[in-house]
């Protein structure tokens, strides 16, 4: 099965909207609660990226009965040093940013730990696209 | 078997839907033009109650008249109660009123509240999940049970304040030689979750409140009483510490315990479990969620509003600062010689699981997602459920009919009118022949 999400760059009042409703579709499948808190952790952190980093972009879950996959993609400023920004604590976030709270320099390394397979492609000027994988058995 | 206690009275239900979208576990449909309750969704916030203009939805809590059951009748009123009472001289005067209906003795749930917050202090500082959420309000486990089972780790293992101060009751009287089945304990509740709490207790496997008397109830009873010109003498048990956990909706302050949340109404609470499930709160170490706006002092069954009762207690409290000579530690020493934790796990309640299944799980969320897209997406509720997306699900889970979706019906009469109007193209008309020979 496939969903579909188009995330809105310049609002954060709707920023998570689609890891909500991809939370509410999994519980409803009897995905047992452990693994919907990694997805959703891993979800939100990566969708939260795309508004604070990449104006928006568009999500692609396919959901079968072994895993989830999600594919992020963005048309933002990527990334020039993906090991770089893979480390705890590094962040480029303003300051504007971090006063709402975000922008800790968590957001890649939570992903890698609470996912169970992670790819980032990122070419600077071009774009991001972030896979995540979870494996529900 | 008692099951919830929230219940509709179908003769006031007029089949509106005010009530089905403020359902924080979409528990309402409206079927045949009533509002129908599904059993085990319903987490007996009151929500429903509270919205009602028709009073349709009624709260079941305990007859006063069961306290005479037993020779020795306890009341248990927690400081909610006494915000009621705007106009009483102190709570002195409340309690002593208490033995006018009835009651031969009484408990402040308010100094149980006190023991509480500390157990809760020492579990909070040596816990290892967080934010950990308060188990005090039994509309938000329930709620954490069937909406955010992934945090049933977080949930506070300890009783509540409610609960010990029945325990302790119990023991003191049975102590003093008095047979059990003599000893009632009745709690004065602002909330239908509270009477629902002790048929089937959360995190224990028995309750020791045997009744759960509406505060608006024993309030109809007390207020032709409160004139007396003698004020009964009694003996308060709790300090303003205690009542201060209706005012500051929670049992801790910022003093005791850092970084802590206090959440009130379902919607803010919704908002708060949601960021604690996507990882954003594990800074907090408490989060004190409680289901009704104002705390239990904006419960279905209080009287007064919130906000006045806020300024109620505050007034209470401020007086009993001011008791220099007050002192009750050894009741609070007493109490906490009461276990408090919980005596069973908190099970997740699944009730949104469309299949144990996985496959037919996934077969039949394609369908709900290909549905959806049909729907006109307004969420007007003319079907009967809450929104779109979830009269999806009840068609998928045939629970619903797609022609009880008014734009649906409203399609397939025009689709079927042109089947009608192109099969009239078709047909010979037997007098065509005939008019035109006449002309």
């Amino acid at each position: 099965m496939k969903l579909h999400y188009q995330v809105d760059g310049d609002n954060f009042l709707v920023a998570g909207e689609a890891s909500a409703s991809l939370k509410r579709t999994l519980k409803q499948l009897g995905i047992d609660a452990s693994i919907i808190r990694k997805i959703s952790i891993s979800m939100y952190e990566a969708e939260m990226n795309m508004v604070i980093h990449a104006y928006g972009g568009v999500i692609d879950v396919e959901l079968s009965a072994d895993k989830v996959a999600i594919i992020l993609k963005d048309t933002g400023p990527g990334i020039p040093d993906i090991e770089l920004a893979m480390k705890e604590g590094y962040s480029t976030a303003t300051h504007e940013i971090r006063e709402l709270g975000f922008g800790a320099g968590m957001g890649l390394p939570n992903m890698k730990r609470y996912s169970d397979y992670l790819n980032v492609y990122s070419e600077v000027g071009v774009g991001t696209t972030v896979e995540i994988t979870v494996y529900l058995t | 078997m008692h099951s919830h206690s929230v219940r509709l009275e179908q003769e006031k239900c007029i089949g509106c839907t005010d009530c089905i979208k403020r359902c924080p576990t979409e528990a309402i449909r409206v079927r045949g033009s009533k509002a129908k309750i599904i059993q085990e969704r319903c987490i007996d916030c009151g929500n429903c109650i509270r919205i009602c203009r028709n009073g349709a939805k009624k709260a079941v809590t305990d007859e006063i008249s069961i306290i005479h059951q037993y020779k020795y009748r306890i009341a248990l009123p927690a400081p909610s109660f006494y915000a009621q009472f705007p106009k009483a001289k102190n709570i002195e005067h409340i309690l002593g009123t208490l033995y006018r209906i009835g009651f031969t003795d009484f408990l402040e749930v308010g100094c149980a509240g006190e023991v509480i917050a500390k157990h809760t202090y020492e579990y909070v500082e040596n816990a290892k999940v967080f934010p950990v959420i308060s188990s005090s309000c039994p509309a938000i486990v329930r709620l954490i049970q069937r909406r955010f089972p992934s945090l049933i780790q977080h949930v506070l293992p300890i009783m509540s304040p409610m609960e010990l101060a029945a325990r302790y009751v119990k023991k003191e009287y049975l102590q003093k030689g008095i047979k059990e089945e003599e000893i009632g304990v009745f709690f004065i509740s602002p909330c239908p979750a509270k009477a629902t709490d002790i048929h089937r207790p959360k995190g224990l496997k028995k309750s020791y409140v045997d009744g759960v008397l509406s505060m608006q109830d024993i309030y109809k009873s007390m207020i032709h009483k409160m004139n007396h010109e003698e004020i009964i003498p009694v003996k308060r048990q709790s300090s303003y510490k205690g009542l201060s956990w209706a005012t500051r909706n929670g049992g801790l302050d910022e003093n005791t315990i850092k970084s802590h949340i206090a959440v009130d109404g379902m919607e803010s609470v919704i908002g708060i479990l949601e960021k604690i499930e996507d990882g954003t709160l594990s800074n907090i170490k408490y989060i004190e969620a409680l289901a009704c706006t104002g705390g239990c002092l904006g419960g279905a069954l209080a009287l007064e509003n919130p906000f006045v009762s806020r300024y109620t207690l505050k007034k209470w409290i401020e007086e009993d600062i001011a008791k220099e000579d007050f002192d009750n530690t050894g009741m609070l020493q007493a109490l906490s010689e009461i276990p408090y934790g919980f005596e069973k796990n908190i099970t997740p309640r699944p009730v949104f699981s469309l299949d144990n299944d996985m496959e037919k799980a996934l077969q039949m969320m394609e369908s709900i997602e290909v549905l959806y897209e049909a729907l006109p997406k307004i969420d007007c509720g003319s079907c009967g459920a809450p929104t779109c997306r979830c009269f999806a699900e009840d068609v998928v889970r045939h629970d619903a009919n797609i022609e009880e979706c008014v734009f649906m019906l409203r399609k397939k009469i025009k689709d079927l009118s042109e089947v009608m109007h192109n099969l009239t193209q078709t047909v010979i008309p037997t007098d065509h022949n005939k008019e035109r020979g006449d002309e």
